[in-house]
């Protein structure tokens, strides 16, 4: 019983705002929305531009490749 | 009025205060489930482009050569189809390519699409393990785990999604099906499957990624070119769910949209569902 408790859907309380205060948070969160989609176009611009992004995402997954590789393998790098 | 009794009303109002309007609303999205959640569109997007590059220098589906086209790839036959049908492809370039060059990142692009795979792969894991943050933060788990009656509540909220064009088009009003949890049965099975899909993403693109280190995880999905193929799919289950999401986001009004950035909804206060 207790299981199935802890695995219920929980009902979503209700909160009381202003209306004034509910609309500055809004526009709060809908501005920093738009900063923060402007920010992802701004790297997926550099990416196309400058490719420092896809460098180091490269040297990230060469490091991957060199912590999954065999300690006694034969090629050393 | 007598003076005694509207002195007294006076009295009343000027100790009372105004009831002032308040705006009910329910927190639905933890900010780390919102993160996660816009974070997908260009990272999937970044994966969908640069996998269908690199899908095209070696095509898992393939045929004898054409001896009239010379093509061997379906996807390619796709593309020498569309411009024979699509008006105004006909005096495209290369027949073959038209499906590459209009959905992939273009020719001779391989090189730097394995690298913008590997770079969008990292982030959607990374973006994963935020979005698991967040619901585990956030509770909102409990409500995409499928119940045993969701099946048939799913195919009777796929029934109604199917007939609201139909009904929008006759002008008929329909009453949405009732429900008294966050999501419907069908947006339970698609939230809960999604995750999968993208874990199962995941696991296939290690498996293509490095064979040797990972032979024994190729091995699980039936080999290297098995592989392939899972991972090849599990895109189009992205696709897949992506349209119609997408759709009922905008059929649903402007409330699941500004939850999903906002974090709070007021239809939901209202007892009135999203359906998106």
């Amino acid at each position: 019983m207790k299981r199935d408790a802890a695995f219920k859907e929980r009902p979503a309380a209700v909160i009381e705002v202003a209306p004034k205060t509910w609309r500055r948070r809004t526009r709060r969160d809908f501005l920093m929305f738009g900063a923060s989609a402007l920010g992802v176009l701004a790297v997926g611009r550099s990416w196309r531009h400058e490719g420092w992004l896809a460098n180091k995402a490269l040297g990230f997954d060469d490091d991957v490749a060199q912590a999954l590789y065999s300690p006694n393998r034969l090629v050393p790098n | 009025v007598p003076k005694a009794t509207q002195l007294h009303e006076e009295r009343i109002a000027s100790c009372t205060p105004a009831l002032k309007p308040r705006v009910s609303v329910v927190r639905k999205y933890h900010v780390l489930v919102r993160i996660s959640h816009w974070l997908n569109i260009p990272l999937l997007l970044g994966l969908i482009v640069s996998g269908i590059s690199i899908y095209w220098a070696s095509p898992i589906y393939q045929h004898n050569p054409n001896p009239q086209t010379g093509s061997f790839d379906y996807l390619a036959d796709a593309g020498i189809w569309i411009c024979a049908h699509l008006p105004g492809a006909h005096d495209y370039a290369n027949h073959p390519d038209w499906i590459y060059n209009h959905i992939s990142l273009g020719p001779y692009m391989l090189a730097p699409a394995m690298r913008l795979h590997w770079c969008c792969a990292y982030l959607f894991m990374l973006n994963g393990l935020v979005y698991l943050a967040g619901m585990l933060l956030g509770g909102e788990w409990r409500a995409v785990l499928p119940r045993l009656s969701d099946a048939r509540g799913a195919v009777k909220m796929a029934a109604y999604y199917a007939g609201t064009p139909l009904a929008i088009l006759k002008r008929q009003l329909r009453k949405t099906p009732h429900r008294s949890t966050k999501y419907n049965p069908l947006q339970r099975l698609a939230y809960f499957s999604i995750p999968i899909a993208g874990f199962l993403s995941v696991l296939t693109g290690w498996a293509i990624h490095k064979p040797m280190q990972f032979s024994w995880l190729a091995a699980i999905f039936g080999g290297f070119e098995s592989v392939r193929v899972w991972h090849f799919w599990l895109m189009w289950i992205f696709v897949l769910f992506v349209i119609p999401h997408v759709i009922l986001v905008f059929a649903d009004g402007w409330d699941p949209l500004q939850s999903m950035i906002t974090g709070w909804s007021r239809n939901e206060s209202r007892g009135q569902a999203n359906e998106a």
